[in-house]
């Protein structure tokens, strides 16, 4: 999962929200049977408030990485999830060996190792419900598209983590016919992301 | 028209929280050594933001993956 960096070279070819940087990454791949997934988190600066009302907001667009001869399918598919558990990382998994010993570490997924006997597992069920997921299906890669919304932080919220959360089945694809088989998936970029405490004359403003 | 919009954007300006919550939000604050010609490097080199394997005990090595 790269962090890539637009320095304004002639040949970089897609410019961040703001600054000179952004996220990349795998929202989803184009295969009914290997389901796999590009999660990525942080830690808040603090704990959200319990009772609190919160805008998440985050700007998205398509990857297109031309200068490698790959290109992406466009999906539905990448919501945010917020959780109170440990986190865990390639970190947490190099220091512990076995990440599902770590007391409360979050699970996203169920894997299934069995399929086809890869060794390669494979995601056979979703076990989270995102707080915030996308509303549109992302297949713009010049345009930025907002993503905002409200969550309600019924506990003390301090981990955000960026993941899909649905089965193939359940995900909206744009095919690129030209596409080969090994670049099916749905590579997105994420850009100023923001979750803001809000207030109740902003809450009634927003009804309004 | 042209007045209600800049009231308005003060409204929601003021009304907001002025504390983003998340740190690091643009990713422009970031270490590490990037590929030259790709402009690319892992997503933890954005501290603190780090990717993670997609499931417990799992998920590849992201740090190899290149694009």
């Amino acid at each position: 999962m790269p962090l890539t960096l637009y320095n304004k070279d002639t040949y970089e070819f897609q410019t961040p929200k703001s600054g000179y940087a952004m996220a990349s990454f795998f929202s989803c791949n184009y295969n009914e049977v290997i389901q796999t997934s590009e999660p990525f988190q942080i830690r808040l600066k603090e704990q959200m408030e319990v009772g609190e009302i919160y805008q998440v907001s985050f700007y998205i667009k398509k990857a297109n990485y031309y200068n490698s001869g790959e290109c992406y399918y466009g999906s539905d598919e990448l919501g945010i999830y917020f959780h109170t558990d440990t986190i865990y990382g390639m970190a947490y998994e190099s220091e512990h060996e076995d990440i599902s010993k770590i007391e409360n570490a979050l699970n996203l997924y169920v894997m299934d190792t069995t399929i086809w006997g890869n060794p390669y597992p494979v995601l056979s069920q979703f076990l989270q419900t995102p707080d915030v997921a996308l509303d549109t299906l992302i297949n713009d890669e010049v345009n930025w598209y907002l993503v905002t919304d409200t969550v309600y932080a019924d506990k003390a919220y301090e981990f955000m983590t960026f993941a899909r959360f649905n089965m193939f089945e359940n995900i909206q694809w744009a095919i690129e016919e030209d596409c080969i088989w090994g670049t099916a998936v749905s590579a997105m970029l994420v850009d100023d992301v923001s979750v803001n405490l809000v207030n109740e004359e902003h809450i009634e403003a927003v009804q309004a | 028209m042209k007045n209600i919009i800049p009231l308005f954007t003060l409204f929601l300006t003021v009304s907001l929280n002025a504390q983003n919550l998340v740190p690091n939000p643009s990713f422009e604050v970031y270490t590490g050594i990037f590929n030259d010609f790709m402009h690319n490097a892992d997503l933890e080199y954005a501290t603190p933001w780090f990717d993670t394997p997609a499931y417990p005990g799992g998920g590849g090595n992201p740090r190899l993956y290149k694009h």
